[in-house]
């Protein structure tokens, strides 16, 4: 079970990530302040870091950078109510991994989490991913369905790459976009649904086994069909 | 008091050194002549002594015993001749005492106490062959006439000079006080909270304009920014109320008639769907004003427009062709980086894109060009336009078409790309001829001063 470090000076929003990340399968610790979320980050040996960027006595900054120059390489998500691109990129330098700016929904914090894990847990390089009868090569950057080559065009095979290193996991649209695209601001769009449409009917023109399953108002999530 | 304050104003302390400098440069000009005619004067009276000398050596005896005697009541001023004995005691000639100390044959200056004062003579003593002496004089009084004429002439000059420069200082310092008093009461009148007060401009000294000027450009800006943040917030008061009162409303139902856990769970579903709409408003509210802090600039890299315009009608060309609409592209050969934030831009963009696709029909095309000389982004459909009399209104913040009432979308999108275009020194335009709308995003290459040229420049376009 991976475990994730939560530090977050808020009881309430710690207690509700606590509790979204544990019905998720998570095993949760909680740390209320800047000293405390240091001290156990150097002694614990967790999976994932979510660090509020706003905290009493030593801020989310300055605790990540300390982790950093202790070459503590835990994979960090920053939490902040400043939304700033400039306040996104100082987080990234400071060695964040990934950053979301507060409100944010708890699924789509979950799914970030979840997919931090995952980096952590398969971070050597691989050539080829697997997902039932889905095969990527990532060399000739081909993608086999039930033994037929797909053809895709290059932001598609992007997104199934991506869908693919995180089979099984929920992703929002916005994680896709800033995956594929690599520009990051927060869109209200349909557009990424479109790109799924016409990559499942690639994958599946029948409909018969469908592969990418949509979950309402958040993302999808990849599954090898049953 | 106040010529206390005159006394200190810059206006008067630039006049008083002014007419302290001229001044000094007149007085040293004074001393020169005065220096320069005094030693000339003395000069010419020496020279006509010692010639008078030899002259009257070389007169017969009998002829200079007569020039001697008609000089025996000399004038003051005049040029007195006087013959002493071997003996040093006067023969004849004017009543001077033999000059003791005197030099025999070089000119000197002979100071002399009369009833009268004293009298200052540039004179020669010159030794005859009979053992007599000859002394010729000649009177300084002409000369000292003239150099007390000039003194007088100078220090009159002086006194003009001193007394106009001290009325030219306070002239230009009373007018400097009330060009002060004219800023300072429009100041507090603008501290007061009238912001549509200005600065004056006329009546003011040039460079005393120029500041004001800018200062008063200064206001424009801050007073459209008080207005627009005026606006916003009478803005989200009116946006934010209508899913609050429908939060509210939900809640309440759910309390008086929702019995079943299902019932409970549309309510608290309909809720989480009004307040993520909500949020969304804010967020977008927040990044608006985000865009005014220039700060962001510091983050600035050089982008490729050509590269990002691909991305972004790679990532629209699906949604167009279910729709039906053509999305077309066009690119120059060159590349265009212009110097910004990659994702600001793009979020600018796909906003334009988003919009052309909402407004236009199927079987419609859009059209999405990068033109250069100057930078620009071009985004132009067939769809329904906008009427004229929106276009002016259609880019203030909030403002949504009620000809687009059909159409979803918070209408925050098109300020949104206004504020990224000011961001970035670039001029946002929207034209639109009943069919269609051409919406611009112009870099001018003089920089943000020239941002006034922009419509001119996106007619050139």
């Amino acid at each position: 079970m991976p475990s994730v470090l939560v530090v977050e000076d808020d009881r309430r929003v710690a207690a509700e990530i606590g509790s979204a990340l544990t019905e998720y399968g998570f095993q949760v610790d909680e740390a209320p302040s800047g000293t405390t979320g240091l001290r156990k980050a150097l002694e614990g040996n967790f999976d994932v870091i979510v660090l509020d960027r706003m905290l009493p006595e030593i801020d989310g900054l300055s605790l990540l950078t300390k982790l950093r120059a202790a070459k503590v390489s835990t994979p960090v998500l920053i939490l902040s109510a400043l939304s700033a691109v400039n306040e996104r990129v100082d987080g990234l330098r400071a060695g964040g991994d990934d950053y979301l700016a507060k409100p944010f929904e708890f699924i789509e914090l979950t799914a970030r989490v979840d997919a931090l894990a995952r980096r952590k847990m398969a971070a050597e390089t691989v050539n080829e991913l697997v997902v039932g009868d889905l095969r990527l090569d990532l060399i000739e950057r081909v993608l086999r369905c039930a033994g037929r080559d797909i053809e895709l065009l290059p932001k598609e095979f992007a997104i199934i790459e991506f869908l693919m290193q995180n089979a099984g996991v929920l992703v929002s649209r916005k994680m896709i976009f800033e995956s594929v695209w690599g520009y990051s601001f927060n869109h209200q769009s349909s557009v990424i649904d479109v790109h799924i449409g016409k990559i499942r009917k690639k994958l599946d023109p029948d409909g018969l086994n469908p592969r990418i399953h949509t979950v309402r108002n958040t993302g999808f999530i990849l599954r090898a069909p049953s | 008091m106040r010529l206390l304050e005159v006394r200190r104003t810059s206006g008067f302390r630039v006049a008083s050194l002014f007419f302290a400098t001229f001044g000094g440069a007149s007085l040293a000009l004074c001393g020169f002549l005065y220096v320069d005619t005094r030693s000339y004067g003395r000069k010419a009276a020496f020279e006509w002594v010692e010639w008078e000398s030899k002259h009257l050596l070389n007169l017969p005896p009998r002829a200079l015993r007569e020039r001697i005697d008609a000089s025996e009541d000399f004038a003051e001023g005049g040029r007195p001749l006087v013959l002493f004995g071997p003996d040093h005691a006067r023969r004849a000639g004017a009543p001077i005492p033999y000059p003791a100390t005197a030099p025999i044959g070089h000119p000197f200056v002979l100071t002399q106490q009369t009833e009268h004062g004293t009298r200052t003579l540039f004179s020669e003593l010159t030794r005859l062959p009979s053992g007599e002496y000859v002394l010729v004089s000649r009177s300084a009084k002409d000369l000292q006439s003239l150099e007390n004429a000039l003194v007088e002439t100078f220090s009159w000059g002086m006194a003009a000079t001193i007394v106009i420069g001290l009325i030219g200082a306070v002239i230009f310092g009373v007018g400097s006080l009330r060009q002060n008093d004219a800023i300072t009461s429009a100041v507090v009148r603008i501290m007061r909270g009238d912001l549509s007060e200005r600065l004056p401009t006329r009546g003011v000294s040039a460079d005393l304009a120029h500041l004001t000027r800018v200062v008063n450009d200064m206001l424009d800006q801050l007073e459209r920014l008080m207005l627009e943040i005026k606006g916003v917030n009478e803005n989200i008061a009116h946006d934010l109320r209508t899913p609050l009162t429908r939060v509210v409303g939900t809640l309440e139902r759910s309390l008086r008639k929702a019995h079943s856990v299902e019932a409970f769970r549309a309510c608290n579903e309909d809720v989480l769907a009004e307040v993520k709409s909500i949020v969304i408003r804010f967020s977008a509210l927040l990044r608006i004003s985000e865009m005014e802090d220039r700060l962001r600039r510091s983050g600035f890299t050089q982008v490729d427009l050509s590269r990002l315009l691909e991305d972004a009608v790679e990532y629209y060309e699906p949604l167009a062709a279910e729709r039906g609409i053509q999305l077309r592209w066009t690119r120059p050969d060159g590349a265009s980086e212009v110097e910004g934030d990659r994702s600001l831009i793009f979020e600018a963009v796909s906003n334009l894109i988003d919009n052309a696709l909402k407004f236009t029909p199927s079987e419609g095309w859009v059209e999405v060009a990068l033109l250069q000389t100057p930078t620009a982004i071009r985004v132009t459909d067939n769809g329904c336009g906008i009427p004229a009399e929106e276009l002016t209104t259609v880019r203030a913040r909030y403002r949504r078409g009620a000809f687009r009432a059909d159409k979803s979308g918070f209408g925050i999108g098109l300020s949104l790309v206004d504020s990224i275009a000011r961001l970035h020194s670039a001029v946002f335009d929207i034209a639109s001829d009943g069919t269609g709308c051409r919406v611009t995003l112009l870099w001018p290459h003089q920089g943000p001063e020239s941002l006034g040229l922009g419509a001119a420049l996106i007619e050139a376009v």
